[in-house]
């Protein structure tokens, strides 16, 4: 099988999986108790505006009629109305969502190279006192939510060692640069603001560390193990023997094939990013997708609910799919694999 | 000769060699300490009312005079803003974490494992595609958002919490059961029993099931930890237990607002969290040991 119609494959199934979910989602939030449209109205409006609002939300017409209309709108793009911010949801994900997403991708970087150099170091000096450190912090590591490392380096670094700011995204009197993209880093870089796009970027460090280290600690483990199974294969004997330089077989024989098994869960890793970015952003008020998402859970914005679970559904599987076909690439055998768990 | 081969295969023993198991497990001094934590941790949940020194102090009690004392010999942990004793109100903390871990687990775990069970044993059926293409969609969102998204829309308690989390967990372990019994399907002393005419219930529950338990026993250690972190996640963004319940997750996420200065008001009950959950992690992992064979 060529590598377009795997990917294409994995693409149809994908929709699938998200309709799925998009029915499980949509279940949960229309079956459980509660009166969608008298929440929206408040609780003192009189009966006819309720009723009102009712026939506007259709919410009196059966559930899977309900559940039609809204996917028809979604393909259309438009994820619904907000009870809570009274404006279309697809205005909301599009102002909230960039915030949260490059601070993942900060985060993400963090992840990719903390593991590979503490992955690598590891494997090279395996069962000396580098590799012992590295598996010391990674039981710590793997064992601390991420909203207790945003407490502790926020307690280390931004009050008893002042190095970095505890909270928010711009300091006062940073103007915001304009926005183009939503994402501020991005739209200082663009309108030239070096000093809006440095100051973000120091507000980023805290909360991006606080996200990866536990997924950082979980791949350097897994890139360590495949160092140091490798290591006694044959062909690294050989190359060894034929007296090829220590840094050409570490990084071309020996890292290469470690790195596969890595990847799979370090996208996983990546997309998990997207879950704890909810507890994290809170901690460090970050103005991203997860105050959106938190205000609407606890005002039972059942629209809002729907439509952020949706956006994450999308994206965890864009990233999945991203991960599979570079594993794909990097490793045929998966592609000529027969199907099957 | 053929008689004499199944006589030696009748002497291969078939329980669990517990002495063998506890050597492998007891090798790594890590697995030990995990263990000591994860009894202690019971220990402490299960006796909170006689260990905590105030007792009064997990409930519904302020003592405005005594509030935002720092860490003393009185108040080990010091107190919170209505002066109630953090140590005592962490240990009473491991209580809820490890309620919701037994209530979690013994929920998810018998359907979980059943499905996975029929699955792997109906594989390539339509049983097959529709268990496994439904437990696909719970698999879909981080664990997280779907908790999350689960929890908001029911009132916030720790009994909602718990079914949250339920909901979204069991298809984890239909995939892993499902993925030993579809491997074990084609194994010869299931073809054998199949040939003798055992029924298909004899076969899933007495000749497949006692060959995944031990993944899933390693599983289940390894859940402990990642239902705590899940169940104070929920508390800590307050759609899970609610105050005064003492939970780790509410204690913290109260504690945050008196940073940096009360910083031992969340920190210690962060902390509480983090040593539960590597406890179980080790656990967990000497567990793994125990049921692979080569390492």
């Amino acid at each position: 099988m060529k590598l377009s119609s795997y990917i294409a494959r994995r693409i149809v199934y994908v929709i699938f999986t998200l309709i799925g979910l998009s029915i499980l989602v949509f279940v949960i939030a229309r079956v459980l108790p509660g009166d969608p449209a008298r929440m929206a109205a408040g609780p003192r409006a009189p009966e006819w505006v309720v009723e009102q609002l009712r026939i506007q939300l259709r919410l009196d017409k059966p559930l899977y009629e309900q559940y039609f209309y809204w996917l028809g709108d979604v393909i259309r793009g438009d994820l619904g109305y907000s009870i809570i911010s009274r404006r279309s949801l697809t205005i909301d994900v599009l102002e909230y969502l960039p915030t949260s997403l490059e601070l993942i991708l900060l985060a993400a970087i963090f992840e990719v190279v903390g593991a590979f150099t503490l992955g690598v170091v590891a494997g090279r000096y395996s069962y000396k006192w580098p590799d012992n450190l590295v598996r010391v912090f990674s039981y710590v590591g793997i064992s601390i939510p991420a909203f207790v490392w945003a407490i502790i380096l926020m307690l280390l670094f931004a009050w008893m060692l002042p190095l970095f700011p505890p909270q928010g995204m711009l300091s006062y009197g940073v103007n915001a640069p304009p926005r183009i993209t939503g994402m501020t880093t991005l739209d200082s870089l663009i309108t030239g603001r070096f000093d809006a796009f440095f100051n973000v970027l120091w507000h980023m460090v805290l909360p991006a560390l606080a996200l990866c280290i536990g997924g950082m600690m979980q791949d350097a483990r897994i890139i360590r193990a495949g160092m140091v199974e490798n290591q006694d294969k044959d062909y690294i004997t050989m190359a060894s023997s034929q007296g090829l330089p220590e840094r050409l077989i570490m990084f071309k024989y020996l890292l290469k094939p470690s790195v596969i098994p890595a990847i799979t869960v370090m996208g996983m890793d990546i997309a998990a990013l997207l879950a704890n970015a909810f507890l994290v952003e809170r901690v460090y008020n970050w103005p991203g997708f997860s105050k959106f998402g938190i205000t609407a859970m606890l005002n039972k914005d059942l629209n809002a609910i729907v439509a952020l679970v949706l956006v994450i559904g999308v994206i965890y599987a864009i990233m999945n799919i991203a991960v599979d076909a570079m594993v794909a690439y990097l490793d045929p055998r998966i592609r000529f694999m027969e199907r099957g768990e | 000769m053929r008689i004499g081969l199944f006589k030696n295969l009748k002497q291969v023993p078939r329980k669990l060699d517990l002495k063998r198991r506890w050597y492998r497990f007891s090798r790594s001094p890590l697995s030990i300490v995990g263990l000591v934590i994860a009894v202690g941790s019971v220990l402490l949940a299960l006796l909170a009312p006689y260990v905590a020194p105030y007792p009064k102090h997990a409930g519904l009690f302020t003592n405005f005079k005594e509030d935002f004392q720092s860490p003393s010999l009185k108040y080990p942990f010091g107190t919170d803003d209505l002066g109630r004793d953090v140590l005592s109100r962490t240990i009473f903390g491991f209580r809820y974490s490890l309620m919701m871990v037994a209530v979690v687990l013994s929920l998810v775990i018998p359907p979980g494992v059943v499905l996975g069970l029929i699955a792997g044993y109906y594989r390539g059926t339509w049983v097959d595609t529709v268990v496994m293409r439904v437990s696909d969609i719970f698999i879909a969102v981080p664990p997280l958002v779907l908790a999350l998204a689960i929890a908001s829309v029911l009132i916030p308690s720790t009994f909602n919490a718990m079914m949250a989390v339920s909901l979204m967990w069991w298809p984890w372990y239909t995939r892993l059961t499902y993925s030993t019994a579809s491997s074990l399907r084609n194994e010869y002393f299931v073809q054998a029993a199949e040939v003798m005419g055992a029924s298909s219930v004899h076969i899933v529950f007495r000749e497949i099931l006692p060959n995944c338990l031990g993944p899933i026993l390693t599983k289940v250690t390894l859940d402990v930890g990642w239902v705590i972190l899940l169940g104070s996640a929920l508390s800590f963004v307050g759609l899970g237990a609610q105050p005064p319940t003492p939970d780790l997750g509410t204690m913290v996420a109260g504690g945050g607002v008196y940073m940096p200065d009360f910083w031992w008001i969340s920190i210690f009950p962060a902390l509480a969290i983090c040593i539960i959950i590597l406890g179980f992690n080790l656990l967990g992992d000497g567990v793994r040991d125990i049921f692979v064979e080569a390492r």
